[in-house]
């Protein structure tokens, strides 16, 4: 065996020492030959003739002895490698056409892909990621958000321990000061066993320990992640036990999470770990029913997810029985880690609805490389049917139909190999522009929309279902060319069953880009009704900026007298019609508080729970300044202060909810879910809006307001509307801010129509998916209309013979015209028709997922319909006139 | 002159190769040319053929070759037997023995019956 692979190699490196071995050797034998014969008394001459004729071909025996070292296989690849090349190069213009086709499919698909990648598919870089589970943890008249209670984890924790080892985390923002300044961060409180159980590991110094934030107490260390550990600290171990103040509490720098750690949500970029019960910031309250933690967890070893699940059900009803004032009807469930990795509370079945819609895109992208191979499919088949005669000629020679296929093949897979090249920096180039388009959250994200294994693979994937889809009707073709059959009749009677398959190619093309952009109409129609709908406020002229006094250490009373000046300063600003507070504004994502709800007088029946209603906390300038009208009663005004008796404006929907048919102002609630209160004055009713936490198209859900001054927030967004472009009044209020308190970071600087459109809970989704489906529509036309263009060209170009005898005996010009066009147009119409159908279908797909969107939308189908029809017709007319004014004598001479 | 002549059955020229070379080292002419005079003339190997197989056998280790002078100091490749062709050798001439008994057999039973 290894004799074998050693000859085998020595043949194919050492191949001219093998070759000029093999000659001699040969030589040798003639020589002797010849001597033999001339001994025994033939001329010179002759018995060298007689020694060549008795040996046979020289180059068939070479040729024999080459398959009998066993290295044809790899040599004659190498040779059709080298066939291919020379192919290619010898057609620089098909080639560069095929490779940038080829490189913008594969690209397409590489890019969206590489974004799925990063937001569904990458794993935390921890050990066995695949044992992480995310908790979830829903109770009765709870709105939806399946976080955790301190005390409900306590207790899953002790009835369930042996299943699962859970720990908990909180995000949370804060001020980072270093001197006298201050960074505002992203924060993340975390269990003692947060670091332990994920499996991560220090980078320096060490992590937060289980003794740590176990209760309330003096843990005043923090741990920073790697990230910004370089970014910040410029990664110099010497920040170890340095001293720095968060929110004004000093506290330590113990050390660094391991490279690549930055949090467990995929995008959120975290940038100080500290203990769960840390005094500086964001601990969570002993309150059952304030569900605030994330709870993530991973399996003993041996439990599966079936049993540690079914394990938690049982856990919910003891908690449900034990608790029935908060725990009413809880539902707990387990879902594997990764379906958390981009949603910190995601609830069972979300996780395959986003992968539905990915799934939607990479198909549509995957169509367009269809479409691009199409392309290139068809202009190999036209390249075949010209190289017929040639492949004839070579099968009668003796050429295995294999190798010919062999060969065909070789030069899709070139194409296919440098498209897929060409691809990869394409998507690179793509995934860089992805990666740079600013999102308007919040909270900072970072998005690795990098090249990994997984993305290599696809792109190479591509690549080949590319090479196969490119090479394998033309390479069949060849391989099944009769040698009989094309010697004799020559090679345009062959053509004709070759063209009928690059008019099927077209018509699929057709077929695809009506469909690809009538996918975009619908997308362009679901944009534009999300921008058409009644927001319920006006989004325009408010430039928004966020800042937290805490974090460098204001108190309340501080705090309240900072916000007070700042208002009155920025409402002397030129330019400024109104200006506000509020802690949180529609599309940001962020809950200011969410309260049970309980009316006065209206005691609770037994096993009813109060229901949780999301609120803001908002100064009284708000309603003028988003233009939210009030419909009844009153709006805030600055005397409803802390001395002042408690009062909310609530929306229609809240009116609605709770006092129907009735006259809601003038009644009391409380947020406490106590029946003790305090009480809560409704004063006015606010018409529904859009609110924080809604997705842009739900329904308006119950709301209710608090004056800013009865709920002090250190964090607060400031609203300026604006009389001419709201940017302008940026400089203004920065300096504003500086002069009040400097050193105080501000953050989120934006106007409200950005926030709305960048943000995920705003429009950003639809966007996305418009200019997505918009990119790969417009791809997929340009395509199509190349095909048909070859197709009807070609088809001319060969016809040209028939068209000069035409006109000599009497066409007019417009009936050859008419004949051109006569093909091209049944191949569009037949090719739009079917795109259409298919469409449909996709359509009542779609109109099930994708907002505003019908099944029957006349606009969006015929507007893609005509625009591929025209833009193909314009394409054929150009080879279409081409033949109606040949020359009749040209034309006939032409063969 | 070719009617004097039997044309070898297919696989019987690696064992003639073998057999030719299990007497001593040779170049390809002279395999063949001993072929033919053992035979006494009667076997005679196509010269075209010859050196694929023994490119064959050398790839399968059967043989190896080394480059040599001629008789009449010419540069000449020699092959010559290795163990294992040795071994293949007596495997194939026993494998060739069984067959051409049994051939007989039939060829006898045929005439006899």
């Amino acid at each position: 065996m290894l004799t074998d692979f050693l000859y085998r190699m020595r043949a194919l490196f050492r191949k001219s020492a093998v070759e000029r071995e093999m000659e001699d050797e040969l030589r040798a034998h003639l020589e002797q030959e010849t001597e033999k014969l001339v001994a025994s008394g033939f001329s010179r001459e002759e018995a060298m003739r007689q020694a060549r004729l008795e040996f046979g071909g020289l180059d068939g025996v070479k040729e024999e002895c080459r398959e009998a070292r066993g290295i044809s296989f790899v040599e004659t690849l190498l040779q059709d490698v080298r066939y291919g090349l020379r192919q290619l190069r010898r057609n620089p213009g098909f080639t560069a056409v095929g490779i940038i086709t080829l490189a913008l499919g594969i690209g397409a698909n590489t890019a969206i892909f590489s974004v799925a990648n990063a937001l569904y598919f990458t794993e935390l870089p921890v050990p066995n990621p695949g044992e992480l589970v995310s908790l979830g943890f829903l109770a009765k008249g709870n709105p939806g958000i399946p976080t955790v209670s301190y005390s409900d984890l306590q207790d899953i924790r002790r009835q369930g321990g042996q299943w699962v080892n859970l720990f908990a985390y909180r995000l949370g923002m804060a001020g980072l000061g270093i001197g006298n300044q201050a960074d505002h961060i992203m924060t993340s409180n975390v269990d003692g066993n947060y670091f332990s159980t994920l499996g991560v590991k220090p980078a320096l110094g060490r992590l937060i320990l289980p003794s740590e934030s176990k209760a309330p107490g003096p843990d005043r260390v923090i741990v920073l992640a790697y990230p910004f550990w370089k970014s910040h600290f410029g990664g110099k171990p010497s920040i170890l036990g340095k001293a720095v103040r968060l929110n004004g509490h000093p506290v330590t720098i113990v050390g660094v999470a391991q490279k690549g750690f930055h949090g467990v949500l995929g995008a959120m970029n975290v940038q100080v770990f500290l203990p769960m019960m840390a005094p500086s910031a964001n601990s969570p309250r002993m309150d059952r029913a304030d569900r605030n933690l994330f709870v993530l967890g991973r399996l003993r070893p041996g439990v599966g997810l079936a049993g540690a699940d079914a394990a938690m059900k049982l856990i919910a009803g003891r908690l449900a029985k034990d608790y029935p004032k908060t725990d009413q009807g809880a539902r707990i469930w387990l879902l594997p880690q990764k379906e958390a990795m981009l949603n910190p509370f995601p609830k069972p079945g979300e996780y395959q609805q986003q992968l539905v819609v990915i799934g939607f895109f990479l198909a549509l992208a995957l169509l367009v490389l269809l479409l691009a191979c199409f392309n290139l499919a068809s202009v190999l088949l036209v390249r075949a049917s010209a190289r017929e005669h040639e492949m004839a000629v070579r099968a009668a020679l003796g050429a295995a139909g294999r190798r010919l296929l062999r060969q065909v093949l070789t030069e899709s897979c070139l194409l296919a190999f440098f498209g897929c090249i060409a691809g990869i920096v394409v998507s690179i180039w793509s995934a860089a522009v992805l990666q740079s388009i600013h999102l308007s959250t919040a909270l900072p994200v970072i998005f690795h929309f990098g090249f990994d294994g997984r993305v290599f693979a696809y792109a190479v994937g591509a690549a080949i279902l590319a090479a196969l889809v490119v090479g394998i009707l033309p390479a069949l073709r060849a391989a099944r060319a009769n040698a009989h059959s094309a010697l004799r009749e020559g090679q345009h009677s062959v053509a004709g069953g070759r063209h009928r398959l690059r008019r099927l190619l077209v018509m699929a093309q057709i077929a695809g880009s009506v469909l690809l952009l009538i996918v975009a109409g619908l997308f362009t129609r679901s944009l534009l009704a999300a921008q058409k709908m009644n927001l319920g406020f006006n989004p325009d002229h408010i430039l928004m900026v966020a800042m937290d006094p805490g974090e460098t250490g204001y108190n309340q009373a501080q705090g309240q007298e900072f916000y007070d000046h700042l208002l009155r300063r920025m409402r002397a600003l030129p330019g400024v019609r109104q200006v506000s507070l509020a802690f949180t504004y529609p599309s940001n994502g962020m809950v200011a508080d969410v309260a049970p709800i309980l009316v006065q007088n209206r005691p609770l029946q037994p096993g009813q729970v109060p229901p949780m209603i999301f609120g803001d906390t908002v100064s009284p300038g708000y309603f003028p300044t988003m233009g939210i009208p009030i419909v009844r009663g009153r709006p805030f005004r600055d005397s409803d202060d802390e001395k002042a008796p408690l009062v909310a404006v609530i929306n229609q929907a809240m009116a609605q909810r709770f006092w129907p048919h009735q006259e809601a102002l003038g009644r009391k609630f409380s947020t406490s879910g106590a029946a003790a209160g305090p009480w809560i004055e409704v004063v006015g009713i606010s018409r529904n809006s859009k609110t924080n936490f809604d997705s842009m198209t739900a329904r308006p859900a119950p709301y209710f307001y608090l004056p800013l001054k009865q709920h002090f927030s250190s964090f607060e967004t400031l609203l300026v509307k604006t009389a001419g472009p709201p940017d302008s009044a940026i400089p203004g209020v920065e300096r504003g801010v500086r002069r009040l308190a400097p050193g105080l970071p501000v953050f989120n600087v934006r106007t409200l129509r950005q926030a709305l459109n960048g943000s995920f809970t705003g429009f950003y989704a639809f966007h996305l998916g418009t200019d997505l489906a918009a990119a790969l529509g417009f791809l997929g036309l340009i395509l199509a209309v190349v095909g048909v263009y070859g197709v009807v060209s070609y088809s001319m170009a060969r016809r040209t013979h028939e068209i000069g005898v035409r006109i000599a005996v009497g066409a007019q010009r417009s009936d050859i015209l008419w004949m051109a066009l006569r093909q091209a147009v049944a191949l569009i119409a037949v090719g739009a028709a079917i795109g259409v159908l298919l469409a449909l279908g996709l359509a009542k797909f779609m109109a099930n997922v994708v907002y505003g969107i019908s099944a029957y939308d006349p606009v969006a189908f015929v507007s893609a319909t005509l625009l591929v029809a025209i833009v193909a017709l314009l394409a054929c007319a150009i080879p279409a006139r081409r033949a109606a004014r040949v020359d009749p004598v040209v034309a006939l001479r032409h063969e | 002159m070719a009617g004097d002549h039997l044309d070898l059955p297919q696989g019987t020229l690696d064992l003639l190769i073998l057999k030719t070379l299990a007497l001593g080292p040779q170049h390809g002419w002279a395999v063949s040319e001993r072929i033919q005079q053992i035979s006494s003339d009667a076997l005679r190997v196509r010269q075209g053929s010859l050196y694929p197989a023994l490119h064959r056998l050398e790839r399968r280790g059967w043989i190896k070759a080394r480059w040599g002078a001629s008789e009449n100091n010419r540069r000449a490749k020699y092959y010559e037997l290795t163990g294992r062709g040795r071994k293949q050798l007596e495997t194939d001439t026993t494998t060739w023995r069984k067959l051409t008994a049994a051939v007989d057999q039939v060829l006898e039973a045929g005439v006899g019956g």
